[in-house]
């Protein structure tokens, strides 16, 4: 965690709430069990500082010590999680989304913006139908993405020009996008269009199709994606598009009907 | 800032990001200061900060949770053995019986959904990941605290019980007591219509290697398409197969 943004006043400011967080997504990436040691360098902070923060979050109930090693408990679920999930954007596209996979055979995704990245929030693999919440959380860079740039594209210039002055446009591919002017032409195509697609620009041999999914206020806030490493985008396209964008305007128009037919707020 | 005020801004923060759920999308300063007990000039610091690092988004009067909450759950589903162990028994369940299969932590008083495989159905019954109930008002609570001695169960019924509840829902302490006794004797529980009308649940208790209840594998289903007998004869056989596997393996 790089610590207080700048324009956050110091005043306003909670250094052991950020600190807090930051011990907790330490153990993100698959780190089942950590020591007070490991949770300070992969967070940052000194040893001491850490172990306060351990021992405030063990007596709140998200993280268990066993021994010299801490691991997380579902408690932490209990954060902002059950909102997250109360969209019931999940329960919705799961049965939409395996429908696309049983008669598609490549896997498909549903993705939201985060920052620069998207970030999984399901996943239906051809491999296990229905494993679902345990990629929740992986992140890609949303200029290179299918789900990415449906989502950018419908994003406003403000919101576009901010996303650009905080995103490095880097080469993960020789055919990932790398100038703003390209992105620019790419997210009008996908304007235009209604869709997007990704020829290897993400991971060498990977090709990808997405579509928009919109919430009741119209905005696109995630993309339906479908990616297979044996067809070419062509193919995709041809074979799966319609039902890609069949699903994900179903999901757009449940959701619009959920929300509209509970209270505001 | 002192360091002893600065470990309760860490608790008070949380308390406020636990507040956002199914019914509470979006609040003002004033709402989350009086649901946690904090002034409101405390309440405002942590969530001007949660917001600062991207988690509440504000648009002058509300703040709303984003999907970077998204990341603090799935440090923890990516780590813990419990769903990962039990995410494919749950989709053999519901490929199986054709309704939603589910696993249930006990979480203070609550019992904590952290696991499930979704139905197939446009009606969708039961909690999602990251949802609670009362424990003493489900299925997945009352096999959970079978294991409690007379006297800790009877002290958490007391307290009260605060959730959703339907006329059919047991009432009393007594009876709930009576109903986690009857549960761990015949090794199962179920709910009918007590948390909402036309909805079942029935949930068995997964026992690890110690013997301990650390878990509740639950299916639910609307009353429509299962009643309580078809909740016995056909989702009990798979649900107590299913808790056996998950039990061996912890």
């Amino acid at each position: 965690m790089s610590g207080r943004p700048e324009h956050v006043d110091q005043r306003d400011y909670v250094q052991s709430l950020e600190r807090g967080l930051s011990v907790i997504l330490a153990f993100a990436d698959h780190h089942a069990k950590l020591t007070l040691s490991e949770i300070a360098a992969i967070a940052g902070l000194s040893r001491p500082t850490t172990r306060r923060l351990l021992l405030t979050l063990e007596s709140l109930g998200y993280v268990r010590a066993d021994g010299r090693t801490f691991s997380l408990t579902p408690h932490v679920l209990t954060l902002g999680y059950a909102y997250l999930n109360s969209l019931d954007l999940t329960a919705i596209a799961q049965p939409i989304m395996e429908r696309i996979v049983a008669q598609a055979h490549e896997t498909c995704t549903l993705a939201t913006l985060d920052g620069s990245d998207i970030v999984y929030v399901s996943r239906i693999s051809t491999r296990r139908i229905g494993s679902l919440s345990l990629v929740i959380g992986t992140r890609l860079p949303a200029y290179a993405s299918a789900m990415g740039q449906t989502v950018l594209a419908d994003l406003s210039p403000a919101g576009l020009r901010h996303y650009l002055e905080t995103t490095e446009l880097e080469a993960i591919t020789p055919h990932t996008i790398r100038t703003e002017a390209a992105l620019h032409e790419r997210l009008a195509k996908v304007r235009k269009r209604g869709w997007a697609e990704v020829d290897q620009e993400i991971e060498t041999g990977l090709r990808s199709i997405a579509a928009p999914v919109r919430g009741s206020d119209g905005r696109v806030f995630a993309g339906l994606g479908l990616s297979s490493s044996a067809l070419t985008v062509r193919e995709l396209r041809e074979r799966h598009l319609a039902a890609l964008l069949e699903g994900a305007a179903e999901i757009s128009s449940r959701l619009g009907s959920e929300f509209s037919a509970r209270p505001p707020g | 800032m002192d360091l002893e005020e600065g470990m309760g801004g860490l608790a008070k923060g949380l308390a406020i990001a636990e507040c956002f759920d199914r019914e509470r999308r979006r609040l003002t300063v004033t709402e989350a200061a009086t649901m946690t007990g904090q002034t409101p000039a405390a309440a405002r610091r942590c969530m001007r900060t949660l917001e600062a690092l991207g988690y509440l988004s504000y648009d002058g009067k509300f703040f709303r949770p984003t999907p970077r909450f998204v990341r603090l759950a799935a440090a923890y589903t990516d780590t813990d053995p419990l769903p990962r162990l039990a995410a494919p028994l749950l989709d053999g369940l519901r490929d199986e019986l054709g309704e939603s299969a589910s696993l249930a932590v006990l979480d203070g008083d609550d019992v904590l959904f952290v696991a499930r495989a979704e139905a197939h159905h446009i009606v969708v019954t039961g909690q999602r990941v990251g949802g609670r109930i009362a424990a003493p008002l489900s299925a997945a609570g009352r096999v959970l605290m079978a294991a409690m001695p007379d006297e800790e169960l009877r002290g958490r019924v007391e307290l009260g019980v605060h959730g959703p509840m339907t006329e059919k829902a047991l009432r009393g302490p007594a009876a709930i007591v009576a109903e986690v006794r009857a549960a761990a004797a015949r090794g199962y529980s179920i709910t009918d219509e007590e948390v909402e009308i036309g909805l079942r649940a029935i949930a068995v208790p997964v026992i690890d290697g110690a013997g301990r209840p650390v878990a509740a594998m639950s299916m639910s289903a609307p009353s429509a398409r299962a009643t309580v007998e078809r909740m016995v004869d056909a989702f009990l056989p798979g649900l107590q197969r299913a808790a056996a596997s998950l039990g061996r393996m912890l």
